[in-house]
């Protein structure tokens, strides 16, 4: 026994001094004070990093939360792929801090009187490989994201250029899109509507160029691999991709072939994949990370007690209530106000969600300009006169089931996915519409994808949903409401709002249409065709050494001007 | 030759195992609700048939059950849905190190702590000493590896870490990652710390019962050391329902373990068992099921083949007549 002891003891001791001396790794205090412990964050600092031609030589550290789809341009459609692409592609403009419209591969465009004809001129650029960008990668590009075979799930946005739609859908040919290269440096496009926010959606990644001989070079046995990996890629952007761990981090370096290598000041961006909130929270109190997003009260809470100075923007989506109107009940106006109305939205963001996100009264938030210096919102929400206020839901529902000629509310449903986020979500609904309409509500709760199958075959009365603008006009979500559309899962169907939209597509002043796009909203507000809860802002923490990185709802995570202090 | 013959049955059996697993598995995720290319945004008819036929799932069921077969025999396993362009094989394959690594040292870690803690229990039954190591047991059966693997994170990785980076110059642990010891520690700990308690309780159950029999205490009788009766007499025949359970076990935390992996960010091949089924990567559910259950296959073929050399009074083949 006592020999036992005193082996166990001897084990026991040993492995102690082991895991000791292993823990131990050299803290590096120079350079920008990263504390490189992990050997993940790769801090290419050089030394002290005072020198003058030490300048500018620096790198930083972001994440993502999932791994980059693929960052084949024609096919991306994930977060962290677009901003992988952001970085080290580049379209026929840019936009800036501001999101306004500045250069970018093209140095100068021409717009033709009716808005329908641009004529681009491409600066002189190169590929990473040397080889010059040309009128014809983008035209290759655009082709490809539109061929049918090739699938691309952004088609849809390129729709906006004659022959498009036809191509994609199989009615056309790639012949007869309109879109060309008349020289080497000169790309003509031609619209099928006048389309002012054309430009600004050129910023997208699903414009960017692709060489077309890199391209056909990525087939591999029936599949093209090309973006599968960082050297089936071709860069034209500020950096590229030296590494590509994947599932684990995308490493970039400066792009010496970008026609102004001095723009990019970060001279190494290490994008980690960190799935955990609280894991990416933890690395950036340990400088591991350079920013971190707060996508929980309890971050937001921990983040201040850290005394942490929160920086936000609006993330330009849009949760709403869907009803499905052509459901029996759903189909009265004034049943729905009432539920849309029962819910006391302000309460519901300052103690639901509380995560910086506000309550949303129209459709498309305030990322959407307007005229007059006006953001689209409070275009729309000067004109929106209905009582709103929860005291006066029961009296809508009331209302309501008069004109239905029922006595009381059959059983109502509510579909909900299964993420533990929408359930809290979900619970507090169902009690608003008990306290202040009096309705028990049955919560169908379902998997992702079995639930929006559900809701796309409108097996549904009472769905939330949520939709993102992606580019600063109305038109990028107003559509999914118009008849026969394929995301229009509340079944709704207008005349007035299809012929808004309609006039509004081939209006060439844009200030009309945007009054048209108002008037559309608007429609879709007194219809109570939707039922907005709130605009998401996302909250995040940088660490006060970086400077000029650019987040917005347009142009999120733009390193372009970034740098090191 | 009976031992050969014993195992080569038990090989024929596992491989017919795995067919039906396949077959199950193939069909099974067909009939899920919903659709793989299924996202918020809708996508247009002629879209959905061209990603229909750019992963052969236009074709009938049955067809892309018997092309899948034949393309899995020969180790391809298609291309995931989610990433395009990256083979399952190749996906699965570059995230299986990290957690048959992580599941290794957890599982050696575990087994040993285990065990040592089990007969020590056994030993000291009903007494102080007992009491502790069943008290910290319970514990690793009840706390829930993500909580303490975040409460590690935050009081090892972070205030302790930072407080020695201060005094000493150097970092213990590691926030996260999986490249070195500082990293890795934590991990393993967390991991192995449930199995461990799982281990010491069988432990405990099994050398108890040995204690008690009459060899035991002929040993005794003879006066042989303590330690000479646990190493000869009872580990062998203690040990056995240890073997059993650790077989499973080894299989589960090889193949990946999500939340650990996930906590400590380690690019594992938990989050694939997870992500693929939210996602219907047909492609890739299809993958992680097969490495799963061939693993599972694997280890509890070792484990009847442990058993003829632990205990040869097991009669072979009679076992499963």
């Amino acid at each position: 026994m006592k020999k036992m002891k005193q082996t166990m003891k001897q084990i026991i001791s040993l492995l102690l001094v082991a895991f000791l001396l292993a823990g131990c790794t050299k803290v590096t205090t120079e350079g920008n004070g990263t504390a490189d412990t992990s050997g993940t964050s790769d801090t290419a600092d050089t030394g002290n990093g005072n020198t003058a031609e030490n300048a500018g030589s620096s790198s930083a550290n972001f994440y993502f939360t999932a791994e980059p789809a693929q960052l084949n341009s024609t096919l991306v459609y994930d977060v962290p792929s677009q901003d992988v692409l952001r970085a080290c592609e580049e379209g026929l403009i840019r936009l800036n801090e501001e999101n306004e419209i500045v250069e970018g591969l093209a140095a100068s465009w021409d717009v033709s009187e009716d808005g329908k004809e641009y004529t681009f001129h491409l600066r002189d650029a190169n590929w990473s490989d040397g080889t010059p960008v040309t009128a014809a990668d983008f035209v290759f590009a655009w082709k490809l994201v539109l061929k049918p075979e090739n699938a691309s799930t952004e088609a849809e946005s390129l729709y906006v250029i004659t022959g498009a739609k036809e191509y994609n859908q199989g009615e056309g040919t790639e012949a007869d899109v309109k879109v060309e290269a008349v020289d080497e440096k000169t790309l003509k496009v031609e619209l099928a509507n006048p389309t002012p926010y054309f430009l600004s959606t050129l910023a997208d990644p699903t414009y960017y160029p692709v060489n077309q001989e890199f391209y056909e070079k990525q087939e591999s046995g029936g599949t093209n691999l090309y973006g599968t990996d960082a050297d089936r890629l071709l860069y034209c952007g500020p950096w590229k991709i030296d590494d590509w761990v994947h599932e684990s981090k995308v490493v970039l370096v400066k792009n010496e072939e970008y026609y102004n290598p001095e723009q990019a000041k970060i001279a190494q961006i290490n994008l980690l994949i960190v799935a955990d909130p609280n894991t990416a929270y933890n690395m950036f109190s340990n400088g591991e990370l350079d920013m971190v997003e707060l996508g929980t009260a309890d971050l937001i809470n921990l983040a201040q007690s850290d005394n942490q100075d929160l920086l936000t923007f609006c993330g330009g989506s849009t949760t709403f209530m869907a009803f499905n109107v052509q459901n029996e009940i759903f189909k009265n106006v004034n049943i729905r106000k009432a539920f849309s109305y029962a819910i006391d939205r302000q309460a519901f963001c300052d103690n639901v969600l509380k995560n910086g996100s506000v309550p949303a009264t129209t459709f498309v938030s305030s990322v959407v300009d307007g005229l007059e210096g006006k953001t689209f919102q409070e275009m729309v929400q000067a004109e929106f006169t209905d009582d709103t206020s929860v005291a006066g839901a029961k009296a809508y529902l009331e209302k309501g089931l008069q004109e239905l000629g029922l006595t009381e509310l059959p059983q109502v449903t509510f579909l909900i996915d299964d993420r533990e986020s929408i359930k809290t979500q979900a619970t507090v609904y169902q009690e608003y519409w008990k306290q202040n309409l009096g309705v028990d509500m049955e919560v169908i709760s379902q998997p992702y994808k079995t639930k929006l199958e559900t809701q796309y075959a409108g097996r549904y009365m009472i769905t939330i949903s949520g939709w993102e603008c992606s580019f600063n006009d109305p038109i990028s979500i107003l559509p999914i409401f118009q008849t026969d559309n394929g995301n229009n899962s509340m079944l709704y169907s207008n005349g007035e709002f299809d012929n808004l939209l309609e006039q509004a597509s081939v209006e060439t002043d844009p200030d009309k249409r945007l009054q048209m796009l108002k008037d559309a909203e608007l429609v879709l507000m007194n219809d109570c065709a939707v039922a907005p809860l709130y605009y998401y802002y996302c909250t995040y923490i940088l660490q006060p050494r970086v400077k000029g990185l650019v987040r917005n709802s347009f142009n999120d995570l733009d390193f372009y001007n970034a740098y090191i202090e | 030759m009976e031992t050969f013959r014993y195992i080569m049955k038990k090989l024929i059996i596992s491989l017919i195992t795995l067919w039906v697993l396949v077959t199950i598995t193939f069909f099974l995720m067909h009939m899920l609700p919903g659709d793989p290319f299924l996202g918020e945004k809708a996508i247009s008819e002629a879209t959905k048939e061209a990603l229909y036929a750019k992963y052969g799932l236009d074709k009938p069921l049955v067809i892309q059950y018997l092309t899948y077969l034949g393309n899995a025999l020969r180790g391809d396993f298609g291309e995931s849905l989610v990433y395009s362009g990256q083979p399952v094989m190749k996906i699965l394959m570059s995230a299986f190190p990290y957690s048959f690594e992580l599941g290794l040292y957890s599982l050696l870690f575990a087994g040993l702590a285990g065990i040592i803690s089990g007969i020590f229990s056994a030993l000291h039954n009903g007494d102080k000493k007992d009491a502790i190591a069943m008290f910290i047991a319970a514990i690793g059966i009840s706390v829930p590896s993500f909580i303490l693997g975040s409460l590690l994170q935050y009081y090892l990785a972070i205030k302790l870490s930072n407080w020695s980076a201060v005094h000493f110059g150097y970092q213990l642990f590691a926030v996260e990652g999986w490249e070195n010891a500082a990293q890795k520690i934590i991990p393993v700990f967390v991991l192995g710390f449930g199995e461990l308690a799982v281990i010491s309780r069988m432990t405990k159950a099994s050398f108890l019962d040995v204690i008690g029999q009459d060899y035991i205490k002929t040993a005794k009788a003879c006066g042989l050391s303590k330690f000479q009766i646990i190493k000869n007499h009872m580990l062998r025949n203690g040990i056995m329902p240890v073997i059993t359970v650790l077989g499973p076990m080894a299989a589960s935390i090889l193949t990946g373990a999500f939340v650990v992996e996930n906590i400590f960010n380690i690019p594992g091949l938990g989050k694939h068992f997870i992500n693929s089924i939210q996602a219907q990567d047909y492609t890739m559910i299809a993958g992680t099921t097969i490495l799963y259950g061939s693993f599972l296959i694997a280890a509890n073929l070792l484990v009847d083949i442990a058993y003829i050399f632990i205990d040869p009074g097991i009669k072979l083949g009679k076992k499963n007549a």
